[in-house]
């Protein structure tokens, strides 16, 4: 889990969960759904939560809450999903802690449509405009998405006053980056419809490059 | 719909676009500037005759509604709000009743006015003039403007788009709201995500396409209209087309 600055990557499951049980206990149910609620658009498989709690209890670095771990012996002995709450140990904390001062990593751009644009020929050209509509309405179907997950935060923190500004912020990062992403997108479609009118005019590509 | 650009040339602004609203529901359409946001909403409005096409209020054609009755609907059951700045310097209250004058008398006109300042959050804006007021102020006046007439659809024009942080989300929670309860719809034309609160459904306008997630990709960009979302038992009654 832990990583030096070198590593590139985006937020990790394990760094997720392990800042959620730190703010808070919970059992793996009730953290795959603050999971999906506060970083949904990092779009983490179903089961994540479970599968993080496993390791970080594995790393030492949460435990089950007193009380529970007769239960969860009891469960794991039996085979079942153990569906008891965890909270953070003090290595749990401070590997928390630590992740939440240092630089944040900045992921490396390795989308699949740029490669395909980049590889795209004339005659590609109506399949590639359907491939940007495409992705245009998944970026439109995550800001559905992000909205209905706001307003079920939003419900849920409408108490703690805290909890609701970081929300509201975090949403807004959220949604600058997909409304980017369509405009780019939407850019990018009509750049290649005129392309593609061009191409079959007999013409060649337009001069000036779109404008972005 | 087109526009001419000097002698020779039309400028496609909305092409193919089909778009329904419901009574209660909010729809945003997400699109840059000069992308037709506007010419949407007027078309919407009935101020705009588009070129081929229908633009229907409550099943009713609008181009084959007498001027007289079509010029009422806006203003009326259609109401259309934007950033714009009043043309005369009263206080709000006042700036609000004015238009309400004619159709329900003064008093009546003034309460409507704090009725409707009131559901919107900015009683305290009553007797400030728009020089004085903030941004957000502004935006939640511009709405209050446009509820007053108690419209049964309303149109927003990029209001929310120079807020800060969480205030448009702030306005447009309670423009949800006020929608669902009394069964108004909305359509709002947003250059910028984060203006558009939460609420409701997202369709985006490029080049005169409109996109929507009801559609499959095939049918994106040629025939699309807007069906009620979810579970709605109401019935579509609004929309148009271009």
């Amino acid at each position: 889990m832990g990583r030096t600055t070198a590593q590139v990557s985006g937020l990790s499951a394990g760094e997720a969960v392990l800042g959620l049980v730190v703010e808070r206990p919970g059992n793996s149910y009730q953290l795959e759904q603050r999971l999906e609620g506060r970083f949904g658009s990092a779009q983490f498989a179903h089961g994540t939560a479970y599968h993080a709690l496993k390791r970080l209890s594995k790393q030492g670095l949460i435990r089950a809450l007193e009380g529970d771990r007769a239960i969860v012996s009891a469960r794991a002995e039996a085979g079942y999903l153990p569906a008891t709450a965890y909270e953070a140990t003090a290595a749990g904390v401070e590997q928390f802690e630590g992740w939440l001062r240092s630089s944040t990593s900045m992921p490396p751009v390795r989308e699949e449509l740029l490669a395909k644009i980049s590889f795209c020929r004339p005659e590609d050209l109506p399949r590639m405009i359907q491939i940007v509509r495409e992705a245009e309405l998944a970026c439109m179907a995550q800001l559905e998405g992000l909205g209905e997950r706001t307003r079920r935060a939003q419900r849920l923190a409408d108490n703690d006053e805290w909890r609701r500004v970081m929300s509201i912020i975090v949403t807004s990062g959220d949604a600058a980056w997909w409304d980017a992403r369509i405009k780019w997108l939407q850019t990018l479609r009509q750049y290649l419809q005129s392309e593609g009118q061009r191409f079959q005019a007999g013409q060649g590509p337009a001069s000036s490059p779109p404008r972005v | 719909m087109s526009f001419p650009r000097g002698r020779r040339h039309l400028v496609r602004v909305l092409s193919d676009v089909s778009l329904q609203v419901d009574a209660g529901e909010v729809v945003a359409v997400l699109a840059q500037r000069a992308q037709g946001k506007t010419s949407l909403l007027r078309v919407a409005a009935g101020m705009q005759r588009p070129d081929h096409g229908r633009v229907s209020f409550e099943g009713e054609d609008l181009w084959r509604l007498p001027d007289r009755r079509r010029a009422r609907l806006l203003g009326g059951e259609i109401g259309l709000v934007g950033p714009v700045i009043p043309d005369l310097d009263l206080p709000m209250r006042s700036s609000i009743a004015l238009p309400l004058f004619a159709r329900h008398g003064k008093r009546e006109a003034y309460a409507r006015a704090l009725a409707a300042l009131e559901l919107m959050g900015a009683s305290e804006c009553a007797e400030q003039f728009w020089g004085s007021l903030a941004d957000w102020e502004r935006a939640l006046v511009a709405l209050a403007q446009g509820i007053a007439r108690e419209p049964k659809l309303l149109l927003v024009d990029d209001l929310t788009v120079s807020l800060g942080l969480g205030e448009a989300d702030a306005i447009m929670r309670r423009l949800d709201r006020l929608a669902s309860e009394r069964g108004f719809g909305v359509l709002m034309c947003v250059s910028d995500a984060g203006a558009m609160g939460w609420s409701g459904r997202v369709a985006t306008l490029a080049g005169g396409e409109l996109l929507d997630l009801s559609r499959t990709p095939a049918q994106q960009g040629k025939i699309i209209d807007f069906p009620g979302t979810g579970a709605d038992t109401r019935d579509p009654r609004r929309g148009i087309s271009s």
